[in-house]
């Protein structure tokens, strides 16, 4: 295959597979914008009302993006529009633990941001001239040694929306590295000055924080899940000398800390509320092998329990939960008929979380042709409240997948009922039953093409051999997910 | 806010920006998520950006650095399996080149961003690398490495490798 070839195949492929564009995605998008910034801004106007302070709530929402006086930066950061007062949060001399050392200072600013020992680490695209390099902080962090610089933005010409010019790189290290043991950890290109910046490593806990001096840090180590199901997050305050917070917080509960969140605050003003960029200095680390009850169902192939262990590994990293904590159990677990290829496994994942409200995913499987490789997708995500054992509940999972190299599920309804459930009624967007579905040992995979489609189910009715009720599921969308992650910070 | 120059912007990119997506995604769902999201960071700035330049070419910047800050996140050492978060239908079409699909699925993230943005969006490996954030002779080397990747699944049945971490 030569150039040409790639070029025509890949080109051809783009246009056949790309979904079709979605009509009002604009409006669509300008929607979610502001309601996130309706959330965020009403915590900031909670805040301020505590402190004594007035905030035109409604002045800065009815602004745009254009009237932004402070932003998130990099990927992984949400913030609201403050009216706290902006100020360079990079400027001033060195702070951090190694800050009194002027050789060590010295020698990282001098370190190279295009070169790395790890190939996955970031490197920049040219190196930033020496005389615009600044060491914003140096110092020692829970198992390492960070150092974070401002220099000119040499990560791309691009524009990145920033008046700056001014690129950030996080550089680490071990435990009492030499300056020249530091690599870059996370380049951040476009970078505002006005918003704070943070980094944390999953695998020791440490977490470095820099804001202004004088800005107000906190923490919320985890959302909250209640009993019946609600999330919520606090923030605690952090000791942060000079506008840095340096801490040691436990290690993360899944493979990333997706669950931490922390606030910035100035002149009692809330600045910025994200989730710190994210590394892993150790690799070495895996998934935890909780004990898992099977209520219906047994473990599958290797593939199969590789597909689970990462749904459970997903588990621990938005809750930031730890293992131990949380009781995991498959409530179903069941093959989905083929188009092509092998057949599918669906796995309904519960975990328990110690409020006792459950959350849930879906995970559908499928071998690929090598025999090596698994692909895997999500039919959806559920925060469930406390009390109803998992047994008696009722689901209804609107499956689909292709695992490419010629194996394909196709699109499938999964019912599953409490093994009692004789039958179920699919029932159509008007209320109508459409369908009557014989379920075996409570449960039942209906192929798309041999019943109603999936667009036309609105719900399934679960009925026991009587004919009495045992409940009525909708479709299992993605709103657990959301109200578990979508915290803001979560982009 | 330019709110109309945002509608008449996505109106005119959303095609361009889907077929990107789905090409470093692997799938409609997640392409479909990753043009969103990236759609709605550039709104987060869009007075900015379109008083110092054009569009076009921040959300595209955005799109590259969301989808792999994304894989990023899903992916685990020595991780034998792709999860994506697939909410729309991903139903294969007749014309599809499923061959060419898995093999690009195949690929460490990184080294598929290089490879579609070199060869799909007929980018130079300077724009490359500006795009991704990282040096020339890094997009060479992962553009070479996918290459051979690549010719070495499209020769012979398709074996599709593990995932790497990025």
């Amino acid at each position: 295959m030569d150039d040409t070839e790639l070029q025509q195949r890949l080109t051809r492929l783009a246009e056949s597979s790309a979904p079709p564009p979605r009509e009002g995605l604009a409006a669509a998008v300008v929607a979610r914008h502001r309601s996130q910034r309706r959330q965020t801004l009403g915590t900031a106007a909670v805040a301020a009302a505590v402190a004594g302070l007035v905030v035109l709530t409604s002045t800065v929402l009815d602004s745009g993006p254009s009237a932004e006086t402070a932003t998130a930066v990099g990927a992984d950061a949400a913030g609201p529009e403050p009216a706290a007062a902006a100020a360079d949060v990079l400027a001033g001399p060195t702070r951090g633990s190694l800050a009194g050392d002027p050789a060590f200072v010295e020698a990282v600013r001098q370190l190279p941001w295009t070169e790395a020992d790890d190939p996955n680490r970031p490197t920049a695209l040219t190196e930033p001239a020496l005389d615009s390099r600044r060491v914003v902080f140096a110092g020692d962090v829970a198992g390492g040694r960070w150092a974070l610089l401002v220099a000119e933005d040499t990560m791309g010409s691009e524009p990145t929306g920033s008046a700056s010019g001014l690129a950030a790189a996080w550089f680490s290290g071990p435990v009492g590295a030499a300056a020249d043991q530091l690599q870059p950890a996370s380049l951040i290109g476009g970078v505002d000055l006005s918003t704070p910046v943070a980094l944390t490593d999953a695998a020791t806990g440490a977490l470095v924080v820099v804001a202004a001096p004088g800005d107000e840090v906190e923490l919320s180590r985890r959302p909250e899940v209640a009993a019946d199901g609600t999330v919520s997050r606090s923030f605690e305050p952090v000791d942060a000398p000079d506008g840095v917070a340096v801490l040691a917080l436990d290690p993360a509960a899944g493979t990333y800390d997706e669950a931490l969140r922390y606030r910035v605050l100035r002149d009692g003003v809330e600045l910025v509320t994200a989730m710190p960029t994210a590394l892993r200095s150790d690799w070495t680390w895996s998934t935890p092998d909780v004990p898992i009850e099977w209520l219906r169902g047994a473990p599958g192939s290797a593939g199969a329990r590789s597909v689970l262990s990462g749904g459970v590994d997903h588990v621990l990293q938005i809750t930031g939960v730890p293992a131990d904590a949380i009781d995991f159990a498959v409530v179903w677990a069941g093959d989905v008929p083929p188009v092509a290829g092998p057949a599918g496994r669906l796995q309904l994942l519960a975990a328990t979380l110690p409020s006792g409200a459950v959350y849930l995913e879906a995970l559908l499987s499928q071998e690929m042709g090598d025999g090596l490789t698994t692909g895997s997708t999500w039919c959806g995500a559920d925060l469930r409240p406390a009390g109803t054992p998992l047994s008696e509940q009722v689901f209804l999972l609107d499956c689909s997948g292709s695992s490419g190299g010629g194996a394909e599920l196709g699109r499938h309804l999964v019912l599953i009922g409490p093994a009692t459930a004789a039958s179920a009624w699919l029932v159509d967007g008007s209320g109508a039953r459409a369908t009557e579905v014989p379920l075996t040992d409570g449960a039942a995979v209906v192929p798309a093409p041999d019943g109603p489609t999936a667009d036309d189910v609105a719900a399934a009715s679960f009925l026991a051999p009587d004919g009495s009720s045992l409940g009525r599921a909708e479709p299992l969308g993605y709103d657990g997910l959301e109200s578990i992650s979508a915290t803001a910070g979560w982009d | 806010m330019d709110g109309t120059g945002f509608e008449d912007f996505v109106s005119r990119e959303q095609p361009a920006l889907l077929r990107l997506a789905v090409l470093l995604a692997g799938d409609r769902g997640h392409a479909e998520d990753l043009v969103q999201t990236a759609l709605l960071k550039t709104y987060r700035h869009w007075g900015r950006i379109t008083r110092t330049g054009e569009p076009t070419a921040y959300v595209r910047r955005v799109l590259v650095t969301t989808h792999t800050s994304w894989r990023r996140r899903l992916s685990t050492t020595e991780q034998v399996v792709e999860t994506f978060p697939d909410r729309a239908d991903p139903a294969v079409t007749p014309e599809d080149d499923e061959e060419l699909r898995a093999a690009l699925r195949s690929l460490p993230p990184r080294m598929r961003t290089a490879v579609v943005l070199r060869y799909y969006a007929d980018l130079s490996e300077r724009q490359t690398a500006q795009l991704m954030g990282c040096s020339e002779s890094t997009v060479n080397t992962q553009t070479a490495r996918g290459l051979q990747r690549l010719r070495s699944l499209l020769a012979a049945p398709v074996l599709a490798t593990t995932e790497e971490r990025s």
